[in-house]
């Protein structure tokens, strides 16, 4: 089966999401054994798309199915695809912080970092692979952004929050993380992914909760219900971050599990119940963070 | 119980902390230990709500077993607000939830229509 990926994304928060959506319904419609997908004609590629479509192709891999990425090598993208190291990210094994902190500093000019993909295991030298990487990453944002105080302690929280999700909660082989930032639309966006249990199974196995549905399972995520043991003090993740991208920094939080999605600006809140077809098993967090500095945000009120 | 240890939780390349399993590392650097201890946290800009909770429960609890002192040093302001936060959010079980919305659409064209408007 072959997807072929559209030649041009806008701007638009919502319109990658859609087109994700799109690509589940076309793949679990047949339920291939191989899959190709065709960024011949890509042009611009949203970074939710990008962290997306990467999730998908590692969730295929994990069903035993054949995932095939075809490229165009006459045109620009490619070499975009290269520097972001699409779709493998980048390679980190092996180094200290030290030796990425230096590798990564040719990113302090470019408006995007690599794309991630972050080992999730809790065994000591992948906690500490992971770690630096995380770390890394926070400082080549906070060179790129030019960014001080509160607004980079925001930055911080949403990534570190959301990855630790992923480690704590996914049981997903590896994490995905990606980020581009727009300097003349004043907005980065960063898109957080994993290809495991998902948000429903995660309450069930945990014997925490019992949700019936993807839905219900979201909403115990953004009340902030956790799934571990020591319940009073952990779980805030999910619900801190989106209060504190939507509320104080005026931001959009998206956030997609099985047939089931959430989404929150400053307006507006919904949990939405998708078509059965476009479910994936795995979480994508999608985040537009605005990055003008506001000095009415309070970083501190929003940690709880 | 005079003696100090000192640990350094990084080195200068890494200036956040961010994982439970980091807290955890560090206070295993401690296990044995009779002396009160110091932890030094020149460097670091930043610590997660992750690690944060981690450590002050490891804190409290080593103070306990251990009837020793643990003592945070060279921390900077972002580092002694998180740690505070968690202090106070330990026993907290009543947070505040506005309902939110459920919706269904019963076409993918009315799907499409809602995410191109956020």
């Amino acid at each position: 089966m072959k997807i072929k990926i559209q030649n041009r994304f806008s701007y638009n928060f919502g319109e990658p999401l859609n087109y994700v959506f799109n690509v589940l319904i076309q793949i679990n419609a047949v339920n291939p054994t191989a899959v190709s997908f065709d960024f011949s004609e890509s042009k611009f590629i949203s970074p939710f798309v990008i962290v997306g479509i990467t999730a998908v192709a590692n969730s295929l891999k994990t069903q035993g199915k054949r995932v095939e990425l075809i490229f165009n090598k006459s045109i620009p993208v490619p070499s975009y695809f290269n520097a972001i190291h699409f779709p493998g990210g980048y390679n980190f094994e092996g180094m200290t912080s030290a030796e990425m902190n230096s590798k990564l500093e040719d990113y302090t000019s470019k408006t995007f970092i690599p794309l991630v993909l972050f080992p999730t295991s809790l065994i000591d030298r992948e906690s500490t692979l992971r770690e630096n990487i995380i770390s890394a990453i926070g400082s080549i944002l906070k060179k790129q952004l030019k960014l001080t105080g509160n607004l980079l302690q925001a930055i911080y929280y949403l990534i570190d929050e959301l990855t630790n999700n992923v480690t704590d909660h996914s049981e997903s082989e590896k994490g995905i993380l990606f980020a581009q930032f727009y300097p003349s639309k004043n907005y980065m966006d960063v898109c957080i992914a994993d290809f495991g249990r998902g948000i429903k199974q995660t309450y069930l196995d945990s014997g925490k909760a019992n949700p019936t549905s993807h839905e219900e399972a979201i909403e115990l995520a953004i009340k902030g219900r956790s799934t571990k043991n020591q319940t009073v003090s952990r779980g805030f993740g999910i619900s801190t971050s989106r209060r504190m991208l939507t509320e104080g920094l005026r931001g959009k939080f998206f956030l997609f599990s099985g047939n089931a999605m959430f989404y929150q600006n400053t307006e507006k809140q919904a949990i939405i119940e998708l078509p059965e077809g476009a479910h994936f098993k795995g979480c994508m967090v999608a985040l537009r963070i605005p990055t003008i500095p506001n000095t009415a945000f309070d970083f501190y009120k929003y940690t709880e | 119980m005079s003696l100090i240890k000192k640990i350094i939780v990084s080195d200068s390349a890494k200036n956040s902390l961010i994982s439970r399993e980091i807290a955890v590392a560090l206070f295993k650097k401690i296990i044995g230990s009779e002396s009160n201890i110091e932890f030094d946290f020149t460097n670091i800009e930043f610590i997660s709500r992750s690690f944060a909770d981690q450590f002050y429960k490891l804190k409290i609890e080593y103070e306990q077993n251990q009837n020793s002192k643990i003592q945070i040093v060279n921390a900077n302001e972002n580092v002694i607000n998180m740690l505070d936060i968690v202090s106070q959010t330990q026993n907290s079980t009543n947070r505040e939830f506005q309902p939110v919305p459920i919706i269904k659409f019963s076409n993918s064209e009315m799907l499409s229509d809602y995410l191109f408007s956020i």
